[in-house]
């Protein structure tokens, strides 16, 4: 029996073969088909009333009147004031776990306690959020509050992100530039953390497109609904995208529905935008280095 | 406290009137990974401006042992020391001795080739840099001087902006060398530098060695007899984390003291 022809043993082999391919590309084709629901039902409901009165006016009772303006400054402050808190807090997190604590139990402790904050339901931070921010620092209903508050909800997807990026770097690398005389922190500086940068660019993406969509913990924190000014700085009052969206798409008119839709709209055309910037930085950072 | 090791010492091994002075000294050195001991009680003498070579089969303690010489074993955790390595009779391991300063002055070469992902010339300049030994034009001359010393300058000269991961293995590690030759250390260690290596590119950095010793104490790791027996001035056998033989290269290949050393050298195992 010395032919090269197809045993049934190896028939068998490459049946399985097509079936494990067909069943992943089954789920992909699922997972992209319900996106393209959602994208085509709300551009169909939302694109008319995209212009620049909706970007440019505050909300209204009437909804013809009524715009975005306030929540799409709002979530912009938000953002910007989260992303300053919560990057430095989490990179620096992460690499004090990676390259200086000493590996043992209370590092392992902290590991999967970081892991578990990461899966806590984001009410909850909200719940936290009002306690100490809004309550203990007297921060009151504003955007400080309201940014601290999602801090504490994406730093631990960022720690891991960016943790998980440092332990990446080939230890060959740091002892090279030890045996070259470096400090710990010249060693970091100018290797681990060019080396991390894309990895922990990923986890900051994926940390601050949370962030964005967030409504429950902001409304918890003191969000407000109905906002006829921008915020000038930290301590204002402010609403967002998601809030504001929730609270049109609660109203019975229809009217506002369409509006929830082109709200939509605008804060997906932040998001993709924002991924954009960050997708070139990790490129440009790629192409540098190899 | 580990149990006493009984085992074959290595014969005192005398230097005669004529040979370099000692720049290392490990003294009863026993080297554990959390509670396996690698290094099982080794005294040796690093003599001055001469190749030695480290030899053993693998798992024998060679590496590891190489690497206490610059304290490159502080960097994993669960690494702890007995004994004591003297560096021109000052302990390295002293708490008044700062491990920065001693990398600056013993240099290491690694088995993978491993330059930064920068440029050529960012490869060699930055230990210079970080280490505040020159800046400017000087620094340009010091990375021109490491680079030829290191046999790499014809090949590099016109590309010193390209990235030093894009050149050849045995480039690469001529880099490494370079990298490590600006930094005017005293002490070079290399751990089985030509081991990734193919053979053209481990006969230049054999020729290498030569042209070196001039100005450098090496210690070499490798795993290829046949290297240690035409680099080197003298070999440390080691088996088992234990010193079985030391002495100058010749003896210890054609008049091995030691059975085992026979035995390992004439290819009999390992």
């Amino acid at each position: 029996m010395n032919t090269l022809g197809v045993s049934d043993q190896l028939r068998t082999r490459h049946r399985k073969a097509v079936l494990f391919r067909t069943t992943c590309a089954t789920t992909v084709g699922v997972a992209i088909f319900i996106l393209g629901i959602l994208l085509v039902r709300i551009v169909i409901d939302g694109v008319d009333g995209l212009d620049l009165h909706f970007l440019t006016n505050f909300q209204s009772r009437f909804p013809e009147k009524a715009g975005i303006k306030a929540g799409l400054v709002g979530s912009l402050w938000i953002l910007g004031m989260t992303a300053a808190i919560s990057i430095p807090l989490g990179v620096a997190a992460a690499i004090y776990l990676e390259e200086y604590a000493k590996p043992g139990r209370l590092n392992r402790f902290i590991e999967v306690n970081i892991a578990n904050l990461a899966g806590v339901p984001s009410i909850v931070y909200g719940m936290l959020g009002l306690t100490i921010f809004v309550r203990w620092f007297s921060l009151e209903r504003s955007l400080l509050a309201g940014a601290m508050t999602l801090s504490l909800l994406i730093l631990p997807v960022i720690i891991i992100a960016s943790r998980e990026a440092v332990r990446a770097v080939p230890s060959s690398m740091r002892e090279a530039s030890f045996a070259l005389g470096a400090s710990r922190w010249q060693t970091v500086r100018h290797h681990v953390l060019p080396s991390a940068v894309p990895g922990i660019v990923t986890g900051v993406i994926l940390a601050i497109s949370r962030a964005i969509g967030e409504t429950a913990p902001l409304i918890l924190v003191g969000a407000l609904a109905f906002v006829a000014f921008t915020p000038e700085g930290p301590m204002d009052e402010f609403t967002v995208l998601p809030v504001q969206i929730f609270n049109w798409a609660s109203r019975p008119q229809a009217e506002f529905h369409q509006l929830a839709a082109t709200a939509i709209i605008v804060l997906l055309i932040v998001l993709l935008s924002m991924n954009g910037v960050a997708t070139w930085i990790r490129h440009t950072n790629q192409q540098e280095r190899s | 406290m580990a149990a006493p090791v009984s085992r074959p010492r290595a014969p005192a091994f005398k230097p005669s009137a004529s040979a370099a002075p000692a720049v290392l000294q490990a003294d009863e050195v026993v080297i554990k990974y959390d509670d396996m001991a690698a290094v099982k009680g080794v005294t040796v003498s690093i003599l001055e401006r001469r190749i030695t070579a480290i030899i053993g089969p693998s798992g024998c303690g060679k590496s590891t042992l190489l690497r206490s010489f610059n304290r490159m074993n502080d960097l994993l955790g669960n690494v702890t020391m007995e004994g004591k390595i003297l560096y021109r009779g000052q302990d390295l391991y002293d708490r008044k001795v700062d491990p920065v300063e001693v990398r600056r002055r013993i240099g290491m070469v690694f088995q993978k080739p491993n330059p930064f992902p920068k440029s050529i010339f960012q490869n060699v300049a930055w230990g210079p840099k970080i280490n505040g030994l020159a800046t400017g034009s000087a620094l340009e001359e010091k990375v021109e001087h490491s680079l030829v010393q290191a046999g790499l300058w014809e090949e590099v000269k016109d590309r010193l902006q390209e990235s030093g991961t894009a050149l050849s293995g045995g480039q690469q590690q001529r880099l490494c060398i370079a990298r490590t030759l600006a930094m005017e250390p005293e002490i070079i260690l290399m751990d089985e530098p030509c081991s990734a290596l193919d053979p053209v590119s481990t006969t230049r950095i054999e020729d290498l060695l030569f042209e070196l010793k001039a100005n450098y104490t090496i210690v070499i790791v490798t795993h290829n007899m046949q290297q240690a027996a035409r680099v080197s001035d003298y070999t440390a056998f080691l088996e088992s984390g234990l010193l079985i033989e030391y002495g100058q290269t010749e003896q210890v290949f054609t008049r091995p003291v030691q059975k085992r050393t026979e035995e390992y050298v004439t290819g009999r195992f390992g």
